[in-house]
């Protein structure tokens, strides 16, 4: 009995003063997540819904009302989504054979997390160094395609797009891939099914997770990409970033660059909040 | 037979993709050695675009304030993250997993966004274009990326340990100090690294912070290309190239790539 209570009066005090001790010592960094973040976003994005002094949606209306707009809109999506696939099927692969058929996963995993760290300009800068005229990809593509600059265009930006997202997907794949329990896929195996189709109705569903999050992820990212569309894509190919930057030199603008911004998040969750419906449903009903 | 075609198939699928992630590296660094700049194939190597380099002053001088804001961010991220996830380790805590999510949110929010809230607040204290308005927005920015890396490690020490520091007389202090710092120094360590590459490498956000005399290494290159392209870019990019691999090693000896990235 008296242990119990012991016990018991223990475990009280480290709620109590535990709690009131965590609590201290989250303050600093709660202190700084609301000077830094809660604060400046909050008032940025009250700025999208006042206009002359009244709260409005003035400024979503002119957004959406404004055919440039809503075709840097699209743009951004169709950029993205096109990235999006391009990404996942060449990370999942990748992050597969990491996984499953390499023999030093470290070391592999080192050098995607290497083109990762490397500074974005500097691998924007290579790929407006490759894309541009007289460059080494137009000498070796040369006997197949007679002018190969793509520079300024959806699909330069949508390659800068891809090697900036490759090793997000990767990561991501590689860790939920690593938790699958290779057992199971012997059994399968054992049990008479192909590699092919032990792939497609096990390894595939139980990593799941990771066609959700990494893509998730992917597109997010590619929605809001700033450099490579500034700098591949030119001025006729701006996305939703490049606008709103372009926008802030004037203060003028700043309600619509706020809109813009707001619509952009939305934007993405939106499609990310169908895309996770969709995809759950798709291979989500095959699952062991 | 099947089986080596398939080898080989997965070798080449894997080299080709690896290929495409290092081909703008390669061939920065080797625009950075050619004579003829851009013109291939290089008729010999050279070291001129580097003396340009390091002729050009607000190269040097952006370079120098890139590494010591990576420096200086990393002082103040880290120990309000190592601070915060004792705090958050503690699972009775009301709302622990709540606040957790919480502190990740600017993940979410698109750079230009952060950028443009920062400059716009900035502005209202006057601290737009200053070297502290830059740290600031530079702590915000990698908070969430080592609280991950520190927390994840936080979690995994062993309490029982820490128990017996008590028992043993230490206050709450003391085992900080002498006893759950030291378990988790790998991830402190490689969480540095990682703020201080996030810091040294941002472009997007920090370009609505710098001003004319606090131009930061990474939107020194942005403008640069933004008017021009010319090999001396190439050379700063090897240099940078260099740096962000030595950390990575450097981060990658005490801890494990995946567990760094949080993923």
């Amino acid at each position: 009995m008296s242990l119990r209570s012991y016990a018991g009066a223990d475990r009280l005090r480290s709620i109590v003063g535990g709690d009131r001790s965590s609590l201290v010592l989250l303050l600093p960094l709660v202190v700084a997540f609301t000077v830094l973040f809660v604060v400046p976003v909050g008032q940025l994005f009250s700025r999208a819904f006042v206009l002359d002094g009244t709260i409005t949606l003035a400024n979503f209306r002119e957004i959406l009302s404004t055919e440039l707009y809503i075709n840097i809109i699209l743009r951004t999506i169709r950029i993205s989504a096109l990235t999006t696939v391009i990404t996942m099927v060449s990370g999942y692969l990748l992050a597969y054979y990491i996984v499953f058929r390499s023999s030093n996963k470290r070391l592999l995993l080192l050098l995607v997390f290497v083109t990762m760290m490397v500074d974005l300009v500097i691998r924007i800068f290579g790929w407006v160094v490759a894309f541009s005229r007289g460059s080494i990809l137009e000498i070796i593509t040369s006997p197949f395609v007679d002018n190969f600059s793509i520079l300024f265009s959806e699909t330069a930006i949508v390659i800068g797009l891809v090697q900036f997202t490759l090793p997000f997907m990767i990561f991501v794949t590689v860790g939920v891939l690593s938790n699958i329990d290779n057992t199971l896929v012997e059994a399968a195996r054992d049990l008479g099914a192909t590699r092919f189709q032990a792939f497609l109705r096990l390894t595939l569903p139980l990593s799941l997770n990771a066609v959700i999050v990494g893509g998730s992820l992917v597109f997010a990212l590619s929605m809001s990409s700033f450099v490579s569309p500034q700098l591949l894509g030119g001025g006729r190919n701006r996305m939703i970033a490049n606008t709103i930057f372009s926008l802030i030199g004037n203060s003028g603008e700043w309600g619509i660059a706020a809109a813009l911004g707001f619509t952009l998040l939305v934007t993405t969750a939106g499609i990310l909040a169908v895309f996770v419906a969709v995809v759950t449903t798709l291979l989500g009903s095959d699952r062991p | 037979m099947s089986g080596l075609i398939e080898r080989v198939l997965w070798k080449s699928a894997a080299g080709g993709i690896f290929l495409f992630l290092f081909f703008p590296l390669l061939l920065v660094v080797l625009i950075s050695f050619n004579p003829d700049g851009f013109v291939f194939p290089p008729s010999g190597v050279t070291l001129e675009w580097y003396v340009s380099m390091l002729n050009d002053s607000a190269l040097i001088d952006a370079f120098l304030l890139s590494v010591g804001l990576g420096i200086c961010t990393a002082l103040i991220t880290l120990p309000l993250v190592i601070l915060a996830s004792v705090g958050l380790r503690n699972e009775g805590l009301p709302g622990q997993q709540y606040l957790e999510n919480v502190f990740l949110f600017p993940l979410m929010v698109p750079e230009v966004v952060l950028g443009f809230a920062l400059l716009i607040y900035f502005s209202s204290l006057g601290l737009t274009g200053s070297t502290i308005g830059i740290v600031f927005g530079h702590i915000m920015f990698t908070t969430p990326f080592a609280l991950q890396t520190i927390l994840a490690a936080m979690k995994g020490v062993d309490t029982s340990i820490e128990d017996a520091a008590h028992d043993l007389g230490a206050g709450s202090l003391q085992t900080l100090v002498y006893v759950t710092l030291p378990m988790i120094k790998p991830a402190i360590i490689a969480g540095a690294g990682y703020v201080f590459i996030l810091s040294f490498t941002n472009v997007t956000m920090t370009l609505f912070l710098v001003g004319s005399g606090t131009v930061t290494i990474p939107v020194e290159i942005y403008q640069y290309i933004s008017f021009s392209i010319d090999p001396t870019v190439a050379a700063v990019g090897a240099v940078l190239i260099l740096v962000s691999t030595s950390v990575v090693i450097y981060m990658d000896r005490v801890f494990s790539v995946q567990e760094i990235s949080g993923f």
